[in-house]
């Protein structure tokens, strides 16, 4: 199965990220791609930016560690990691498998992701 | 109307119309099975009883064609028999229920009139041999009253010769006659009745009366005024070979009686003076209490417990005692408590009809309700864990009813060996006791520990003692064995070996002893004796008669390792070491014999596992399994399962385990088991289904059951609706409400027959759907009809799932009072586990109208029955719950105190949410270190779908306002609230969604907890800077 890691550092604390990480209506702040998100049952809907009528159910689970993120119609899934660093700031890891039948998305997934990572790691900071 | 005769030969007749037997036998039996076992029963339970060892459709097809020959021989104009698809059974009247009803009301006469001869006569399948016990011993008892009441001494003794020849051998029966005979002035033909006896035990049994029934002899043959010297009011049915005495307080204490208490062959106390002096101020202290007696093997723990019991009898206080059969983990549930329970109702009185402790005891002891004089009734069908906890309090009302009285003493020998269902309900009963006179007195052994005795000392509450007993001084063994220095040098403090030492001065340690015993037996009495090691506990007449000879019993007692009048050894230890002495060959061979013989399935199994007879041993882990269900021990049903599929695996052993780790909740054991069963008809997917909705709550799997189970061919049209029912009800919960639409909609076209719980289902799933679309008041009124319907058909754990779904949305939709009205419901089911549950949504709704004094007390009977239960976790639970209040109460040092211990446990609750709650807490007790503390915590927490994450990221965001406010920094508060306050008016409210992610995720209703973004932002608004 396809998959990629990425790693970015935040100077803001674990809470701040963890926030932004947990509340899926902020997506679109910094989710590249996303255009909006819905509540639904047992999760959330994503819709593509310039795709309205896609939606993309997720649901969110975590145990404590890793924060998991799992695409009810592509299998898509998005693994995230948050870690205190001594001087406050925060490790964010995200670790991302992709089925094979939508491998050819590889690079264009990896390439969003990257930037969401920063964008993730930067808000934050901004207070 | 059929009439039915059971006592004597097997007669029926259909309105004063004699019945014809039918040519065929099996249906005649069946007749009598039926009539004997009123109610209706599940063919295939009927079936695989009168014909075990064919496949089921062949047993089911033989009833047919039973039930067939039995409508005929009845005639057409008689409605009795009624032969459903799934179920048969008979409606008619018996002498059998006559004279149950008689003795239930005192009329004994008539009672004992009814009986023409023993149980169906003319019939000797196992099941009438058992039935014809237990009537025999009814029958005993009415004739013993019978005897104790006449007035005329002639009458007297012949009841009591009618009640001996029910059972010659019974010593009781033959004491009771002797007593008879000389209050009758004749003590030729009491010392007479005592030589019969003698010689019949010698004859059949190769035993000598017991040393009461001999003391008695003695007493008949040199008492010269017989009058008064024996209490008229002891109780008046004994049983035999059994350590159980009473005396009520005002019975006159003769010389005579202490006399019979003498002969009890017991060496004396020695050394224990302390110990004995400390357990007997327990005892008459008067209250519930515990002591634990600790000591190595032979070092006198049981003697000096024995030493207790005899003084509280002397006291006035009725005694009990068992000892653990120690078969490595293989002994059948409850064990100690079947004993203890059938010694005490030898000594109870009658209840009152209208109390059902003796019928859910009958799990334990199925010869209880007939021992108290209650006609047999069959279990009710409820799910194991509400037997279960019927059954826990059922012993806690026993305990009740036998110290309205007097004292009760109850003795657990060798504790450390106990089965685990043993020490879960003592465990559960000293919770319970602590203002009644009961002391529950444990000995054990220190190797190996059982944390479980330990457990349940902590929890109990009680006053307790916990006695270590060391080795006797040398001046202590000098005065048990004499100035004997080599004995007393050997034994090295410890009196057994010291007796025994004392008694085979030659022999050198206890293997050396045994030898010397046992060397000069012939063959037969040599292989009594290792039977009797090899079985691990004293043997019955019954069993003794099956695997041996009378003489060969008797010559084996004469070598001083038995206990006088029974044939089991005088101390484990020497039982030891007779087993250990044998060789492997013919230690196989006595496991096989007994693996044939004995009467528990259990036993036997462990027997016939020893002896390598593994496919035999695991048809009868199937059966012990099937038992310890029946008995409400399920991980120990699970343990034998488990056993069996080890030793011979097959289809139907999986299935059986699959079902049992279901009921225990152990989902992915479940499933792989299932799956090890290999293929499968619609009725085991209907099984599977039912795990799945149940206890498993896995919509999931419910819904791949049911379609399974549907796509069989095999499906009738029952099995139908119920994998119909299971499908929508998973369908409302996990996928479409118009799925759940369309499949209601099969059901009702199957245009079935109505069945209560079928219809308590149907409102269920309509009520899960409503919720699903959001018709709250809709969800509401379905769920609380069915948990209606529910409590109508005798069903409080469905029903109360009904009403804690419905009060919980009557919450949400803000109906308050009506949600208060459905939440007490549930209290009144008599069920500690279901009630503490109501407790919980009860002092949720409560804290909503802000009667928070109501809720706390609600919330306290939640934290008492979890301790009544002896769970940690739902004490966890209530603990949570009442931190969750008490923050509502605005008492925020009770709120921090409760949640940090319930986070200490891992009850189900969302913990990320509780650290944010117990931060909001210390926050505004001034504690914001530790708020942030917490805060940070919360991010390394679990996080489900119930969990809702952003509801979690608005009280994080509300709790670091209010630490903001701790520490004095306004601005920074100020920014934070406008944060929270932002992030509560994006949540929409979706309470149908939130109670279904928390039910499923949770298994449980989120009252207290229920995120209302209106109310939150009142607090936020509320917070004062």
């Amino acid at each position: 199965m396809p998959s990629f890691s990425d790693v970015a550092v935040s100077r803001a604390p674990v809470e701040e990220v963890w926030k932004l990480l947990y509340d899926p209506a902020r997506f679109p702040e910094w989710w590249e791609g996303v255009e909006t998100v819905e509540p639904s049952s047992g999760g959330y809907t994503m819709f593509p930016r310039g795709s309205p009528d896609f939606p993309m159910p997720h649901t969110l689970r975590s145990d404590g560690r890793r924060v998991v993120m799992s695409c009810l119609t592509s299998d898509l899934r998005f693994e995230w990691r948050l870690e205190p660093t001594p001087d406050d700031g925060t490790r964010i890891a995200v670790h991302v498998e992709i089925p094979e039948a939508e491998a050819h998305r590889l690079q264009t997934q990896q390439a969003a992701i990257s930037a969401s990572l920063r964008s993730l790691a930067a808000l934050p900071e901004r207070g | 109307m059929l009439y039915v005769r059971l006592l004597g030969e097997l007669q029926a007749e259909v309105d004063g119309r004699s019945v014809l037997p039918p040519p065929s036998r099996r249906a005649w039996t069946l007749l009598a099975w039926l009539a004997l076992h009123p109610g209706e029963h599940p063919r295939g339970a009927v079936a695989a009883r009168f014909w075990p060892d064919v496949l089921d459709t062949s047993a089911r097809a033989s009833l047919r064609s039973a039930v067939w020959a039995l409508r005929r021989a009845l005639g057409e104009d008689t409605d009795a028999l009624s032969a459903g698809r799934d179920r048969i059974g008979l409606r008619c009247e018996t002498d059998l229920a006559r004279f149950d009803a008689h003795v239930a009301a005192g009329e004994l006469e008539p009672a004992v009139t009814l009986c023409r001869g023993p149980l169906l006569a003319d019939l000797d399948d196992d099941w009438v041999l058992e039935a014809r016990d237990e009537h025999a011993e009814r029958l005993g008892g009415a004739l013993a009253r019978l005897a104790a009441a006449a007035s005329d001494p002639t009458d007297a003794v012949a009841y009591a010769r009618r009640r001996l020849a029910l059972d010659p051998l019974d010593e009781d029966a033959a004491r009771d006659l002797m007593r008879c005979y000389t209050d009758a002035g004749d003590r030729a033909g009491a010392l007479a009745a005592y030589d019969r006896l003698a010689t019949r035990l010698r004859t059949h049994l190769g035993l000598a009366p017991s040393a009461e029934t001999r003391a008695l002899a003695a007493a008949i043959r040199t008492v010269v005024d017989p009058e008064g010297w024996w209490p008229r009011d002891e109780p008046v049915q004994r049983g035999h070979a059994v350590a159980v005495h009473s005396s009520a307080p005002d019975e006159p204490d003769t010389d005579a009686r202490v006399e019979l208490r003498s002969n009890v062959r017991h060496p004396p106390l020695i050394g224990r003076d302390p110990e004995l002096a400390a357990l007997l101020r327990l005892f008459h202290a008067g209250t519930g209490a515990l002591a634990l007696i600790t000591g190595e093997p032979g070092i006198g723990k049981t003697r000096l417990a024995t030493e207790l019991l005899a003084h509280a009898e002397a006291d006035g206080a009725l005694t009990a005692h068992a000892t653990a059969l120690d078969l490595g983990g293989g002994a059948p549930p409850f064990g100690q408590w079947s004993e203890l329970l059938a010694q005490l109702a030898r000594h109870l009185e009658p209840p009152p009809a209208t109390v059902e402790w003796p019928e859910e005891l009958a799990r334990l002891a199925p010869s209880l309700p007939r021992r108290l004089g209650r006609p047999p009734r069959p279990h009710d069908d409820v799910p194991p864990d509400l037997a279960r906890a019927r059954l826990f309090e059922a012993a806690v009302e026993l305990a009740e009813y036998a110290t309205a009285t007097r004292p009760l003493v109850l003795l657990f020998d060798d504790a450390h060996a106990a089965d685990p269902s043993t020490l879960e309900l003592t465990a559960y009963v000293a919770r319970r006791v602590r203002d009644l006179p009961v002391l529950l007195v444990l000995t054990r052994r220190p190797h190996p520990r059982r944390d479980a005795i330990d457990a349940l000392a902590r929890s109990s509450n009680l006053p307790t003692i916990e006695l270590q007993l060391d080795p006797l001084t040398s001046y202590d063994v000098e005065r048990l064995v004499g100035r004997r220095p080599d004995v007393i040098v050997a034994a090295d403090g410890n009196p057994l070996l010291a007796l025994e030492s004392a008694r085979a001065p030659a022999a050198n340690g206890l293997k050396s002893l045994v030898r010397a015993a046992i060397v000069p037996l012939s063959e037969p009495a040599r292989r009594a004796t290792e039977l009797a090691a090899v079985a691990g506990r004293d043997l019955e007449h019954a069993e003794l008669a099956a695997i041996t000879t009378p003489p060969a019993v008797l010559e084996a007692t004469e070598s001083g390792l038995f206990t006088d009048g029974r044939f089991g050894f005088r101390h484990a230890l020497l039982r030891d070491a007779v087993y250990a002495d044998l060789d492997a060959a013919r230690r196989r061979a006595h496991h096989e014999t007994l693996g044939h013989t004995l009467g528990n399935a259990a036993e036997r199994a462990h027997h016939l596992a020893k002896a390598g007879r593994d496919d035999l041993a695991a048809q009868l882990l199937v059966r012990a399994a099937a038992d310890a269900t029946r008995a409400t021990a399920l991980e120990q049903a699970a343990d034998f399962l488990k056993l069996a599929t080890e030793l011979h695996p097959t289809p139907e052993t999986q299935l059986e385990l699959a079902n049992t780790l279901a009921l225990l909740g152990d989902r992915d054991g479940s499933r792989a088991a299932f799956a090890r069963a290999g293929p499968h008809g619609a009725h085991h997917h209907l099984r599977a289904a039912q795990w799945f909705r149940g206890g498993l709550c896995d919509p999931a799997g419910a819904l791949d059951a049911a379609r399974k189970g549907l796509a069989c061919p095999d499906a009738d049209v029952e099995t139908r609706a119920e994998l119909l029912l299971v499908r929508a009800w998973a369908e409302a919960v996990a996928t479409t409400a118009s799925d759940a639409y369309a499949t209601l909609a099969q059901v009702d076209h199957l245009d079935l027959e109505p069945d209560p719980l079928r219809t308590h289902h149907m409102h269920h799933v309509r009520g899960f759907i409503a919720l699903a679309e959001g018709r709250l008041e809709e969800a509401e009124r379905e769920l609380a009809e069915s948990g209606s319907i529910a409590e109508r058909a005798g069903r409080p754990d469905l029903a109360y799932g009904g009403w804690a779904n419905a009060a919980c949305i009557a919450t949400a939709a803000g109906r308050l009072g009506r949600a208060l009205a459905l939440a007490e419901r549930g209290l009144v089911t008599g069920v500690p586990v279901i009630e503490l549950q109501m407790e919980g949504v009860r002092a949720g709704v409560l804290a909503r109208l802000n009667r928070h004094a109501e809720a706390r007390a609600a919330n306290e009977r939640q934290r008492e029955l979890a301790r009544r239960l002896g769970s940690r976790q739902l004490g966890a639970l209530a603990d949570h719950d009442g931190g969750l209040l008490a923050l509502q109460a605005g008492d925020d040092a009770r709120a921090a105190e409760l949640l940090a211990r319930a986070l200490e446990q891992d009850p189900p609750i969302q913990r990320g949410e509780a650290r944010l709650r117990r931060a909001e807490a210390l926050a505004r007790l001034g504690r914001p270190d530790e708020a942030d503390a917490e805060i940070r915590a919360a991010t390394t927490e679990p996080v489900r779908p119930a969990d809702r994450p952003a509801v979690l990221v608005a009280r994080m965001t509300f709790a670091q306002a209010l630490s903001a406010a701790a520490r004095g920094d306004a601005p920074l508060a100020h920014r934070r609230l406008e944060e929270a306050a932002g992030h509560w008016r994006r949540l929409h409210t979706d309470a149908g969604g939130e109670f279904i992610a928390s039910l499923i995720d949770l298994g449980r209703l989120p009252v207290a907890g229920v995120a209302d973004p209106a109310r939150e932002l009142e607090r936020i608004d509320a917070v004062v800077l």
